[in-house]
């Protein structure tokens, strides 16, 4: 700080952003948007995937050099050329995943983060201050723990405290509620909102839920395709006009209505039981029957056993003990079986789990049926127009937004993977489907889109296991809903009957 | 002298480069880089420590030069993995090869040369002490060195802020680099630290074990001493229990082929290996309590800007 400047005000800080351009070679992510977040208050970001959200709170932590436009920290201009000169600032960030170390303890990492520690650490001193750190502020966590034994909601806890531990004034939280179960994320947010009301503290959140903006924000940006859309005080707002100003005029897909009638068993679950990769047991002798016309959602905290589960019924793990029946056939989720019981996968992380990121979209799209007639002969000899011409039917019919069906996958947008996937496993005709965080980081169209689909594959009578850590998506499809924890099934609800708190209760294991 | 006391004097003569290694390796572990070159970087620092003792005359000259060797050797290791972003295994299998073919082309000229070893310490009254006079006060000054480097080790790991970045780089090192600690560089710093302690290791061979150079002396020291950190599982204390059991293993095989045990000699000789082998089966077979892997271990980091 150069001497004989004013330094800046105590308590909390003041941030903004004017005319903020930030190009990427031809791509501009930021179009002279303009963000004010005034001292003590507590300021939500809103916008889709790719509207610029992290882009703007990157330029303004020093990630990147903006192009064009200016930050003001407490109402004067400052060069902020790395993340470093934000801390100094008084500027801190929390991200998305996790940033603690997870073989280290709590204390050690409140330690690690800070600039000042001495060469040889003095354990007894440093912990003693934490401790009395601690005293002072609203949350409490286990200094001793190791953080990858303490759970999700402790952990983005830590991630918080961390910041305040390190004195920032002005703190920005990237999605910073997505791995917590509800009760957890108003916990959390409630407590940072006192501290914004008691003018300790200024608050910049991206999220996507509206619930949240309306509880606990006093002011709203929103962000559309690099652009401000619009910004206002959250009083004067209802979910409507700030969902309606982030889509713009795109037409979403609508959801077809729920019909039908609930039919015959068609997936069941008996006693499964699978490990981990560390061998930890993941699920504990899970029983559970799918029948069809009906959608049942697995809620629950990301890894709960979630995973291990989805992965056995796709063949991808081998369970301990334990069976699955498809339509009292045993099954053994092989490529055979599942072809003869129409039994159709969507996986989380879907470049990863199901597509061959350096293939092309026709290629991907044609792995269930590449080797049968028309697509091959002889179950050997491929025949590459049968398959350019099933994907361009299927590119047109899902909307996938690809330039050729020969470019490789991996190039296409998040939410156009997941549209060619969706194209693959609910072109045909459908009988059981397993969905795994379908929708998990695409923009609102997708999102739609997925929805409709899976909603249509139930009414036409498939049989739908739909496992989210997303409880507002399992709340609008499911019929049923189960509740995973530490990898059993300790709560079961209809959907239409289900208690929001109470299963949010079950999700943290109480 | 009796024979117990003689066996225990060769385990700690033969655990000794097996500890100096492994504990380099241990640190270059910890800050999340697999360098499996150990073997290569031995050799090459037992080349040029038995060059360098046998040009200057002494011990310490040939001491430093197969640390310098080793050093070398690293850096090349890291100017591969973390400055091109290389495969880690590969550059360390590469490495070996390598090392193995320099040491000989080094080496060949002094090859039936011979050096005076290193002197052991004399204490007066305490290393005439019966029994363990000699062990406890008779040694050379690489195995007091071993252990003091395994202490300092340890508590650059655990009680200075240095180990402490150095740990989360290795645990994870997007968290280090957020935190906006120079992962590139720590790792460069512990892989250069684990290349001069294999270069010390291997100069430990024709300086302290065998007064001479041969081809190929340091016959898979490296690879047991890669085992080593996982039987450890990157914990130093560990590191130092499980070299001596391995020394031991070493010696006893020697000793029993010298009793006649009716097992093939070449089987005994195997016997260290198989040990190794065996440990790292139980190893991974058994995960638990204490330190396991360092989560960043093997993976490479490109900064994102």
């Amino acid at each position: 700080m150069i001497i004989g400047e004013t330094p800046l005000p105590s308590g909390a800080l003041g941030v903004d952003a004017v005319a903020m351009t930030m190009r990427f070679g031809d791509f501009t992510a930021l179009d002279n948007v303009e963000l004010k977040v005034r001292p003590g208050s507590f300021h939500a970001l809103l916008g889709e995937n790719g509207a610029g959200k992290s882009t703007l709170v990157k330029c303004i932590m020093g990630y990147y050099r903006a192009t064009e436009g200016d930050v003001l920290v407490g109402g004067r201009e400052q060069t902020i050329a790395n993340p470093k000169e934000a801390h100094a600032l008084g500027l801190g960030m929390v991200y998305q995943h996790f940033t603690l170390v997870p073989a280290m303890t709590v204390a050690e990492n409140l330690v690690l983060a800070r600039d000042d520690v001495p060469a040889v650490v003095n354990w007894t001193k440093e912990k003693k201050e934490l401790d009395a750190f601690l005293a002072r502020m609203p949350f409490k966590v286990p200094l001793d723990a190791r953080v990858s034994d303490i759970s999700a909601g402790e952990r983005q806890k830590c991630e918080i405290l961390k910041q305040l531990y390190l004195k920032r004034r002005f703190l920005i939280l990237d999605e910073p509620t997505s791995v917590l179960t509800p009760g957890e994320a108003d916990e959390v947010l409630g407590m940072l909102r006192a501290m914004v009301v008691a003018g300790d503290l200024t608050i910049l959140m991206i999220t996507h839920k509206f619930r949240e903006v309306m509880a606990f924000a006093d002011d709203v940006t929103i962000l559309r395709r690099g652009k401000l859309a619009g910004h206002g005080k959250v009083a004067e707002l209802t979910p409507d006009d700030m969902a309606r100003t982030m889509i713009g005029a795109e037409q979403l897909t609508v959801q077809p209505p729920r019909v039908g009638e609930v039919g015959e068993p068609r997936l069941q679950l008996t006693k499964l039981t699978a490990r981990d990769d560390a061998c930890a047991i993941a699920v504990h002798g899970v029983s559970l029957t799918v029948r069809g016309g009906e959608i049942v959602g697995i809620a629950g905290v990301s890894g709960n056993g979630q995973r291990q589960l989805v992965e056995v019924l796709a063949g991808q793990r081998e369970a301990e003990s334990g069976d699955i029946h498809v339509r009292g056939d045993l099954y053994l989720a092989n490529r055979e079986e599942m072809r003869r019981h129409k039994m159709f996968l969507l996986p989380e992380e879907p470049l990863k789990n199901a597509c061959v990121g350096g293939m092309s979209v026709a290629d991907n799209i044609a792995f269930r049926e590449f080797d049968r007639a028309p697509f091959a002969s002889g179950g050997w000899w491929l025949n590459r127009s049968a398959f350019r011409k099933d994907a361009e039917r299927k590119i047109g019919l899902y909307k996938i937004k690809t330039r050729t069906p020969d470019t490789p996958i991996s190039a296409l947008s998040g939410g156009n993977v997941q549209r060619a996937v969706l194209a693959r496993e609910l072109g045909g005709e459908v009988e059981v489907l397993i969905a795994a965080n379908p929708c998990f980081g695409l923009d609102f169209a997708a999102v739609a889109q997925i929805h409709a689909e899976i909603m249509a594959a139930r009414n036409r009578g498939a049989a739908v296991l739909l496992v989210s850590e997303d409880l507002d998506e399992l709340l609008e499809l499911s019929d049923r809903l189960v509740v995973m924890f530490h990898g059993e099934f300790v709560h079961e609800a209809r959907a239409s009957e289900a208690d929001l708190t109470e299963i949010g209760r079950h999700m943290a294991g109480h | 002298m009796g024979l117990i006391e003689a066996i225990i004097l060769a385990v700690l003569a033969a655990s000794t480069p097996l500890l100096l290694a492994a504990t380099g390796e241990l640190v270059t572990e910890r800050a999340g880089v697999l360098n499996l070159g150990v073997e290569g970087m031995m050799i090459v620092g037992a080349a040029c420590g038995f060059g360098g003792a046998w040009l200057s005359g002494s011990i310490i000259v040939g001491a430093l030069c197969g640390i310098v060797a080793g050093v070398l050797m690293s850096l090349i290791f890291a100017l591969m993995t973390l400055g091109l972003a290389v495969n880690q295994v590969a550059t360390g299998l590469a490495l070996t090869i390598l090392g193995i073919g320099l040491s000989g082309l080094i080496g060949s000229r002094f090859v039936g040369e011979k050096i005076s070893l290193a002197p052991h310490l004399y204490v007066p009254g305490l290393t005439d002490i019966p029994l363990i006079g000699r062990i406890l006060f008779g040694e050379d000054a690489f195995v007091y060195l071993s252990l003091a480097l395994v202490i300092g080790v340890w508590f650059f790991l655990y009680k200075t802020r240095a180990g402490l970045i150095l740990r989360a780089a290795g645990d994870n090192h997007a968290s280090a680099h957020a935190l906006g600690y120079p992962v590139l560089r720590i790792r460069m710093f512990a892989v250069m630290f684990g290349g001069a302690c294999a270069g010390l290791a291997g100069a430990y061979l024709p300086l302290a074990y065998t007064p001479f150079f041969i081809p190929g002396m340091t016959a898979g020291r490296g690879w047991i001493a890669l085992a080593l950190v996982v039987f450890a599982s990157w914990l130093p204390g560990r590191l130092v229990i499980g070299a001596y059991l391995f020394g031991a293993v070493t010696i006893l095989q020697l000793h029993a082929q010298g009793w006649g045990v009716g097992v093939p000699s070449q089987l005994m000789s195997a016997l260290p290996y198989l040990a190794t082998v065996i440990v790292l089966v139980l190893i991974s077979r058994a995960r638990t309590g204490g330190s396991t892997a360092p989560a960043a271990l093997g993976t490479v980091f490109v900064p994102d800007r």
